[in-house]
């Protein structure tokens, strides 16, 4: 990163070069891009049965139609319906949590604000298992997880809310108890309801797990990310508005209440399709965004494209770390996350800025 | 930057600016009386300074005048164009506010601050041009890609006033904007206020720069207006003494012929 320290102040000097010049920002979204389809063909050729990074193309060309390969059947299969599924969910999924963490921190003024601190992935894992054992379907999942984060999200600013203001400190706390009662519920429904292992089955509700995902598991993190996404991006100005504070925003003709309220529900229906088929990640949502603003600034045009794809390229080696670390033994993607992230979580904590 | 040059300069720019018209405003906060029924007037162009010892009311004034705060009764017109009526995005065309010690967590350089005053225009290519213009006018154009937090008090608070004229206001509302400043940015920034041209209400705390740069002053007790007019006539020690409490000695500055107070105890 460059931090161009303040030049001499010599009058009627040219204006600097500007680090927000679109130059840079969109030769950033070109490298994480890039990044990203090489991350998705790698990682779909790691594991058992040894893949070469064309036949994923191979495969993809087959299926797509625009090509037909000698590729055998059994390693067409494990491309097409094992691993490139798997990886495209994950990759969904990052850049959910990522652009859902970007927004909650600027709407809630809040460095620590994330889907996972602030209770709603856990609201969107009782939800979901709520519908599971009710038998409802695949369709009911997505919506009840994003009632049940939606809910999580409005008890949890209920208990943090002092005066209308919402302290960082307070918040967190607040998520916390929110995050520890839906994770008992979780945990309660599954144990009350299961017959099988019911301990993997919590841990994937409550740590989050990708395996065993399907295509339409992808389709659905992957319409909700195009659509919620670009809607978010469209306000994009809006949100830069929210930087320094509710009644600056307002006195730059921003609906400060309405706005927060309308971006979060979006928040939180990512949130539901994310949780609904991955279950509760923690720290991608927290860390990602900053890492981003640290490169490029906190406009959110700039930030959320990129915390997206950046989001996405993480939770793809994420998820290949935890099914290949113990192979076959698969650990839940968020068991990783939690060590990569915790850290940059104290790091924020220390920071004096956050403060109260 | 010369800021000591003398302060008094009527600009033409005010020409076209729309008059100020706060008529009976009140606001009440859980269900104290804090800002009674207040009226004044702030002509085209011109600065009127809101005075008044703490908790008489000039922030919450401010409030309801830009429409952050929803006043209970009482109209605000702006050139005639009731501003309370008006949508939101509208009146911060027409109304920017630099508050008291606005800051903020996530990292940016002055340039997207001073840019955050287009958000209620459409957005064009013209507006980097009009952000650096406005930095020029406070004279941090040079500063234009530096990182917010390693900005001074002073620096923060001309980036802010830059921000706002690149909103292109017709009423300027400034909530103490010297708070905190040394002696040099104090006169530097109402310098640069005063050289806009801008129908302006500005809350201050200290009286004798108010009595150097204003045209008008409004002097708030309890939130009701204690008194108001030219600095000379209003800034007299009978007035001092029944609202703040103290006395004072009235002089006149050698250079500017304007008051200059001088404060004693009771």
């Amino acid at each position: 990163m460059t931090t161009t320290a303040a030049p001499p102040a010599a009058p009627g000097a040219p204006a600097p070069e500007l680090r927000r010049s679109g130059a840079r920002t969109t030769a950033w979204i070109t490298v994480m891009a890039a990044v990203l389809a090489a991350s998705i063909t790698l990682a779909v050729t790691i594991g058992s049965a040894d893949l070469h990074p064309l036949d994923v193309w191979r495969s993809i060309g087959d299926h797509l139609g625009l090509s037909s390969s000698s590729l055998s059947q059994l390693r067409d299969g494990i491309v097409w319906e094992l691993r490139l599924p798997r990886v495209l969910t994950a990759a969904a999924v990052g850049a959910a949590l990522a652009v859902c963490g970007a927004v909650m921190q600027t709407l809630t003024r809040n460095p620590l604000a994330d889907p996972y601190l602030l209770g709603l992935s856990s609201g969107a894992s009782v939800g979901a298992v709520a519908v599971l054992i009710l038998g409802i379907g695949r369709l009911g999942l997505p919506v009840a997880a994003f009632a049940g984060a939606l809910l999580a999200l409005l008890v949890t600013f209920a208990l943090a809310n002092r005066r209308g203001e919402l302290a960082p400190t307070r918040t967190v706390l607040a998520g916390l108890a929110v995050s520890y009662l839906c994770s008992a519920a979780t945990s309660f429904i599954i144990f009350w309801s299961a017959t099988g292992d019911s301990y993997r089955e919590i841990l994937s509700w409550l740590l989050g797990s990708l395996g065993g995902t399907s295509w339409s598991d992808a389709a659905i993190v992957w319409v909700a990310v195009a659509v919620v996404g670009a809607v978010l991006v469209s306000r994009a100005r809006t949100l830069d508005a929210f930087a320094f504070g509710d009644s600056t925003a307002s006195t730059l003709g921003i609906n400060v209440n309405a706005t927060r309220w309308t971006l979060l529900t979006l928040v939180a229906l990512l949130t539901g399709a994310a949780v609904a088929v991955s279950g509760a990640i923690g720290f991608v949502g927290l860390m990602l965004p900053h890492a981003v603003r640290f490169v490029v600034g906190s406009g959110h045009r700039r930030v959320l494209p990129l915390a997206a794809l950046a989001g996405a390229s993480f939770m793809i080696w994420a998820d290949t770390l935890a099914r290949t670390l113990f192979d076959p033994r698969e650990l839940p993607v968020g068991v990783v996350t939690a060590f990569l992230g915790a850290p940059a979580f104290a790091v924020l904590l220390r920071r004096r800025r956050v403060g109260r | 930057m010369t800021v000591l040059d003398t302060p008094v300069i009527r600009t033409d720019a005010g020409s076209d600016a729309p008059s100020l018209s706060v008529a009976d405003i009140s606001w009440s906060a859980e269900g104290r009386l804090i800002v009674d029924g207040v009226g004044l007037t702030v002509a085209p162009g011109t600065m009127t300074g809101l005075l008044g010892p703490n908790g008489s009311g000039k922030s919450s004034l401010l409030r309801a005048v830009a429409g952050t705060y929803r006043p209970d009764g009482g109209r605000v017109l702006l050139g005639g164009a009731d501003l309370g009526s008006m949508r939101r995005r509208d009146r911060a065309r027409r109304v920017a506010v630099v508050e008291q010690e606005s800051t903020t967590d996530v990292p940016l350089q002055v340039l997207d601050v001073v840019l955050l005053g287009r958000t209620p225009h459409r957005a064009s290519a013209a507006d980097e041009e009009l952000a650096l213009g406005a930095l020029d006018t406070v004279g941090m154009r040079d500063l234009a890609d530096r990182d917010w937090h390693t900005l001074s008090g002073g620096e923060r608070q001309r980036v802010h006033l830059a921000r706002a004229i690149t909103q292109q206001p017709e009423l300027l509302l400034l909530d103490e904007p010297t708070n905190h400043l040394d002696i040099h940015y104090q006169l530097a920034l109402l310098t640069f206020v005063r050289s806009l041209g801008v129908t302006t209400l500005a809350a201050l705390h200290d009286l004798n720069l108010a009595a150097a740069y204003c045209d008008q002053v409004v002097v708030l007790a309890g939130g009701r207006v204690a008194a108001a007019g030219a600095p000379s006539e209003v800034l007299v020690p009978d007035v001092v003494r029944s609202v703040f409490g103290v006395d004072a000695d009235i002089h006149l500055n050698p250079r500017t012929g304007r008051p200059v107070l001088t404060f004693s105890p009771l």
